[in-house]
């Protein structure tokens, strides 16, 4: 063994912490180098000295202030949260959870028939449906039925076959046929 | 009753069962927090700090490891925080109070270690907190490797190379700076 390999290992041979193949190489280089041996020598006595000092005179009181410290956190909310084991959380995990798929379902839902709006006498024409068929509560049938009424003329008359022969006509023969001229 | 024991009880909020492992491993926690923080009432103030982390934890504790391990863990790791803390304080600190707080130690403390003693907790303290923290954990405390490794988070062999690398810095500290190594 090197003296630079016998000082590398000697800390953990002088805390008995080597296999018995290389405290025998550690204990035959001790023998045979006086240098090492001194090394030996100085580190054993300071770990030795080290060892040797006092141990610190434990404070009275010690457990009531950490009492004191428990009983504080456990007031505070952390402190409960810290005691409550994981699982206790998933029921409201999952509730929460619930909540925002369906929160974000409706808001998805909300958008699309917002972003689409369909007016009254074009939903009615779609369907051909006049004002006369709708079901419509008795307190607001009034008010409704004005606005369909108006709507649905206008657009009859706008989208009439009728209003396109007359324009055909007045094209053809730069007349308008409802005149009768 | 065996420290797992105890540690079952208090997994399930029993306060009788965290009292009894306290005053059984008050002394050890105190002694590491007392020399690595070098000052008496700081050590109090964190002794009591690891002790309310180990409650609030204890639900983490798996029993792979001894209940002291884990509590040395604790300690040692919550004591090299407080001094990072405490040196990012001190870096910002005017000079002339940062000279006066180098020495923490009361009047009381140095009455208290004698004269040989100071001289070598002088040197230890000297040393950085990781190389103070592993010679505490092995001649102070006893730990084998195999705890320390546990206790900070690395190998056997790290452990071998930095508690070597540590007590050669020590040695030549002492030799530098007292007589207490010359006689050899």
């Amino acid at each position: 063994m090197r003296c630079s390999s016998f000082r590398k290992n000697l800390s953990a041979y002088l805390d008995g912490e080597l296999d018995s193949r290389k405290r025998m190489q550690i204990e035959i280089h001790i023998s045979e180098c006086e240098d090492c041996r001194r090394e030996a020598e100085k580190l054993g006595k300071m770990i030795e000295l080290v060892r040797g000092t006092e141990r610190p005179e434990l404070p009275i009181h010690l457990w009531e202030g950490t009492r004191q410290r428990l009983e504080t956190a456990s007031e505070q909310p952390a402190g409960m949260w810290v005691r409550m084991p994981k699982w206790a959380f998933a029921p409201v995990g999952g509730v929460v959870l619930a909540m925002l798929v369906y929160l974000l379902s409706s808001q998805l839902f909300i958008h699309n028939y917002k972003g689409d709006p369909v007016p009254v006498t074009v939903y009615l024409q779609e369907h051909k449906l006049t004002y006369s068929e709708q079901v419509l509560p008795s307190d607001l049938s009034s008010e409704l039925t004005l606005v369909q009424t108006e709507s649905a003329t206008e657009e009859i008359q706008y989208d009439s076959p009728m209003s396109e022969l007359e324009m055909l006509m007045e094209v053809h023969y730069g007349t308008d046929p409802t005149n009768g001229s | 009753m065996e420290d797992a024991d105890l540690v079952r009880l208090c997994q399930n909020g029993d306060i009788a069962a965290f009292e009894q492992l306290f005053h059984r491993h008050q002394g050890r926690v105190y002694s590491v927090t007392r020399r690595m923080m070098n000052n008496e009432e700081d050590a109090e103030d964190l002794v009591q700090e690891i002790f309310l982390k180990a409650y609030q934890k204890i639900d983490k504790f798996r029993f792979t490891s001894a209940f002291s391990t884990w509590l040395y863990k604790l300690a040692v790791n919550q004591c090299i925080d407080q001094l990072r803390k405490r040196k990012s304080s001190f870096n910002t600190m005017p000079l002339e109070e940062a000279i006066l707080q180098v020495d923490e130690n009361t009047p009381e403390d140095h009455a208290l270690l004698d004269d040989r003693d100071r001289q070598i907790w002088n040197a230890i303290n000297s040393l950085r907190d990781k190389e103070r923290a592993i010679i505490i954990l092995k001649d102070i405390e006893g730990l084998s490797y195999k705890e320390i490794a546990e206790v900070l988070k690395c190998s056997l062999g790290r452990v071998k190379s930095r508690l070597h690398e540590a007590r050669q810095k020590l040695k030549a500290i002492l030799e530098a700076e007292t007589e207490l190594l010359t006689e050899i």
